[in-house]
């Protein structure tokens, strides 16, 4: 016969190859040869590589149907014999199996928190066409991120711009009193909004009309729980709720505003019933503003938009330069949570980098416990070898070795998924107690399901083709023979892998110890007050003239100090408004209103000039500012000069305070002014009383004793500046606390794989430190002789860990405005922790070897 | 024994009658003449493995001159001829007496 030369097209028969069942590989592809080397006959190459093409494809579904009935039949054997090994080798297995949970339980927990954080506000209808109005301004060195705006935007924008679809004008106020009949409570979540609220958000309103819910002044919109918590089961429409001396009619109830929003109302008042929401001025009626704009509008087209404004109404003809403009821009709104950091927020808000931060850290740690399970698994391959060798003897195939230990593995992952799912349900509810949010884990969800298993998918074939691969390469007439099993190449990958979890784990500890300390500065640092054994009592404003009684009977006890009438106090809202002076310049202040005693019960320093006095009665019309203010005013001589605050009124300077933080150590202090309360514009909403440290809970009990004579019908309540001061940090500190935990357990987790990587060397070794023993070694010798391989590690780790530990933590750093510096000391207690982990993990292995009688060692059966 | 399906009948069927000559494309093409269907060898290949699985099937292989790989040939077994046997007279009986009707309008 003629031998035909024929070039065989490659890419059909190499997908063939894939697709093809083992055992009758060889075979099947002569069949497909066959028929190609006859059309190529016939019809020419062309023909022929299509139709093989073709056929190909069309016994892909018939040929991988084969292929797994095949493989299937086998799986249940495998199954057994893995399950067999589980049970024969229960420590190690505990070992990989407890690795695996904890590291699958630190993940999903953290995948489901950043789902939740990714998740605000994204449950409106709209959500993506929303946006809000945030204002943007500097002003030469003072800049302005606020997110607030004037009701008026939303007037004008509603009347000039049809283009928008909705506006509305959202604002919060402080913890108010609301009244019911005799019952009074005192509530945090009272907002007003205006009638278009209900068009921008899509909040279920269980009764009353979405359309003028809002529309009379004086109605109010409640919530579910609040409407049982008034109302009982009797329904709450139009029935009233009592604010500030003011009748409101509840004109609907709403659904509970879903924990994953930006803010949280639990009443909602028509905006009708206040003048600001209808103000016409530029400069005042600080509100949040939302607006929903048509699909597919790029928002910063309506950026100019509102760059228009500005030029034509608030600074007319005005044109922004760099040094000073004022600017109003859109927000998304499902940016704000995690994204936003404004003044005049809603409530405090998560942050984007925390998520970035922790989502690694989740990553990292599934890491440390695939390397763990790869490390322990490929360890123990001289177990396993003359199950190897015997089944390759048999008549496996590589493949079907490879194929055997991934199941295997994809069973332990699948255990421990499951496990871990039980974990993650158990510990959920006190998660989210300590967080305050609601995570779920939804198991009877499809996706969560689908997730979970393609979870299990990824996680058994990373962490199982290593070992598949390594244990089905091994030659059965090595092993058979009795040798074991060890391999350069091995080592080398294991100590790599022990090396890097170290690495991981001692920048880790770097980043807790630079992150405690760090918030430990901040905490301590000078604040410029004194808010230790400051009593803030509240409802001041409810007292009316009997104020002035209220504090004289007070002064009159010797447990206090000193006290003075406020309408804000360090920590809490300062008001703010626009000033101007030196004929047209103009200052943003933040400021609060108080009696003469303020500098003293909280121990401001004065810098300049005095404070208010009784003795003046021109005090009334006096201000005082605080050192940036002054600097932003550029006053050499401030005293004597006039300011006019927007809206009030003239004011002449008497003094200049010390700068003090009277928000957040990590801002910047802003510049801030004091009015004397006794102009009486408006009533001082809080009494701070400083109390004597002897005695305490008889102070509190003395002071709550006379506000009950003064005032008996207004709850009386109080809380300590110092904790409420704290509570602006009490976002840090929990994610301060969270990241050490999940540092600890990553350090758990490599010092668990040390754990059993010692045990099984020791174990392989028992023999041989027998004979040592025998020889004249001491128990000392045998010790360092075990663990000098395993501490090495730690040690050599420091070089990868140390810089890259000091550069991450450097520039976390720089996002404070006061900062720590990094001290060497920092380095050496991680190193110190790390070697320390690793001595633990494998001394009681080594003792146990070191002291074991040789007898017993030597002993052969 | 269970029945045997459509495909596993037309499959035993041309092993009969190609005697010698039966491997999976010879099979293909036969099928393909007596019923026009243009089956892709991979369907082909899951019944006639599922035979030979079953022992209704045996197979050897036989080097042919077309590639370089050996090719598997098949021969019915007993157990084949049985199963063939069951499902001709079930079919006899379900067809018995069968006369197609006349349909008056």
């Amino acid at each position: 016969m003629k031998k035909d030369k024929y070039k065989k097209p490659s890419l059909p028969f190499l997908l063939l190859r894939l697709l093809l069942p083992d055992q009758d590989r060889n075979p099947l592809y002569g069949n497909f040869e066959l028929y190609y080397k006859e059309i190529l006959r016939d019809k020419g190459k062309i023909y022929a590589w299509l139709w093989i093409f073709g056929q190909v494809l069309k016994s892909s579904p018939g040929l991988i149907f084969t292929n797994l009935s095949g493989s299937f039949s086998m799986l249940k054997n495998y199954l057994i014999i893995a399950f067999r090994n589980l049970k024969k080798y229960k420590g190690y297995s505990f070992i990989n199996i407890f690795g695996l949970v904890i590291g699958i339980t630190c993940f999903v927990l953290i995948q489901l928190w950043i789902n939740y954080e990714l998740s605000y506000d994204k449950y409106h209808e709209k959500s993506e066409q929303i946006y809000r109005i945030a204002t943007d301004s500097k002003f030469n060195n003072s800049v302005i991120a606020s997110a607030s705006t004037p009701t008026v935007v939303a007037k004008t924008l509603r009347r000039d711009y049809p283009a928008l679809q909705e506006a509305t004008c959202v604002e919060n106020f402080s913890t108010t009193l609301v009244v019911q009949g005799d019952r009074s409570f005192m509530e945090t979540g009272v907002f007003a909004a205006d009638n278009s609220f209900f068009n921008v958000f899509s909040f279920d309103l269980l009764e009353g009309n979405r359309e003028n819910a809002l529309k009379e002044p004086y109605s109010v919109v409640i919530t579910k729980s609040i409407a049982e918590k008034y109302f009982g089961s009797e329904t709450p429409v139009n029935k009233i709720l009592n604010m500030w001396n003011t009748d409101y009619k509840v004109t609907g109830v709403v659904k509970n505003m879903k924990q994953n929003s930006h803010f949280h109302a639990d009443f909602i008042l028509s905006g009708s019933s206040f003048d600001f929401f209808s103000s016409d001025n530029w400069w005042t009626s600080y509100v949040k503003t939302y607006v929903v704009l048509e699909k597919g509008y790029s928002y910063k087209e309506f950026n100019a938009i509102l760059d228009e404004l500005v030029f034509k109404y608030r600074n007319p003809g005005r044109v922004n330069t760099a040094d000073r403009y004022w600017k109003w821009y859109l927000q998304p709104l499902t940016d704000i949570h995690l994204h936003s950091h404004l003044s005049g927020e809603f409530e405090p808000n998560g942050n984007i980098a925390y998520v970035y931060l922790f989502s690694a850290i989740s990553f990292i740690i599934l890491l440390l416990a695939c390397f763990n399970f790869i490390n322990l698994t490929t360890a123990r391959t001289s177990f396993r070898a003359k199950e190897i060798s015997i089944r390759k003897v048999a008549g496996s195939h590589r493949a079907q070795l490879r194929y055997q230990f991934l199941s295997e593995t994809a069973f332990i992952c699948a255990v421990s998924t499951i496990i871990a799912f039980a974990a993650v349900k158990t510990v959920l509810p006190y998660v989210n107690n300590y967080l305050g949010k609601q995570l779920s884990l939804s198991l009877s969800d499809p996706l969560t399901l689908l997730y979970a298993f393609g979870f299990v998918l990824a996680l058994s074939i990373f962490s199982g083709s290593y070992p598949a691969i390594l244990l089905s390469s091994l030659k059965p007439t090595v092993l058979l023979k009795g040798n074991s099993y060890s391999g350069r190449k091995n080592t080398i990958l294991r100590n790599g892998l022990v090396l890097f979890q170290f690495s991981i784990s001692i920048i880790l500890i770097i980043g807790v110890i630079v992150v405690k300390r760090q918030l430990d500065f901040i905490n301590n640092k000078q604040l410029g007050f004194d808010k230790e054994k400051v009593v803030i009592v509240e409802n001041a404003d409810y007292l009316g003239s009997r104020l002035e009684v209220f504090k004289e009977k007070l002064l009159k006890n010797s447990s206090i100090i000193n006290l003075t009438a406020t309408t804000t106090v360090p920590g809490r809202y300062y008001e703010n408004r626009g000033a101007n002076y030196d004929d047209g310049k103009e200052i943003l202040l933040q400021y609060g209103r108080a009696d003469e005693n303020f500098l003293e019960t909280l121990n401001i320093e004065l810098k300049e000039g005095r404070y208010f006095s009784k003795d003046f009665i021109s005090d009334t019309t006096a201000i005082v500012l605080n050192e940036s203010a002054v600097k932003h005013l550029e006053w050499k001589e401030p005293l004597n000069e006039t300011i006019i605050v927007k809206g009030i009124g003239k004011y002449r300077v008497i003094g200049i305070v010390k700068d003090h933080h009277f928000e957040s150590k990590h801002q910047k202090i802003w510049p801030m002014a004091m009015l004397n309360i006794r102009q009486n514009l408006v009533p001082a909403q809080y009494i701070a009383v400083k109390i004597k440290t002897n005695n305490i809970t008889g102070t509190l009990q003395k002071i709550e004793e006379s506000w009950k004579n003064i005032a008996p019908g207004i709850p009386y309540r109080y809380c300590f500046l110092d904790e409420d001061y704290g509570r602006l940090y009490k976002s840090e500190e929990q994610t301060s606390e969270i990241f050490s935990f999940f540092s600890i357990l990553a350090l758990l987790i490599g010092s668990l794989g040390l754990f059993g990587l010692a045990s099984f060397v020791v174990e392989k070794r028992t023999k041989e430190v027998g004979i040592r023993k025998a020889v004249g070694a001491t128990e000392v010798n045998i010790l360092y002789n075990l663990m000098h391989q395993f501490i090495i590690w730690p040690v050599i780790a420091v070089i990868f860990a140390w810089p890259l530990g000091w550069f991450l933590m450097n520039r976390w750093l720089q996002s404070f405005e006061y900062r720590i510096s990094i001290g060497i000391d920092i380095f050496f207690l991680s190193g110190l922790i790390a070697i320390l982990a690793a001595v633990v993990s494998v001394i009681t292995q080594s003792l146990k070897a070191a002291y074991k009688n040789p007898v017993e060692s030597l002993r052969y059966e | 024994m269970e029945q045997l399906t459509r495909k596993e009948e037309q499959i035993l069927l041309a092993v009969h009658f190609l005697k010698d000559n039966a491997m999976l494309n010879t099979i293909r093409e036969r099928i393909k003449r007596y019923t026009g269907k243009n089956y892709s060898l991979g369907t082909i290949y899951v019944p006639l493995n599922r035979l030979h699985v079953n022992g209704c099937l045996e197979s050897d292989l036989k080097k042919v001159s077309g590639s370089n790989k050996p090719v598997r040939y098949y021969k019915i077994t007993p157990t084949g001829y049985k199963a063939l046997a069951v499902l001709k007279t079930s079919t006899e009986e379900m067809w018995d007496g069968f006369v197609e009707p006349v349909i008056r309008k």
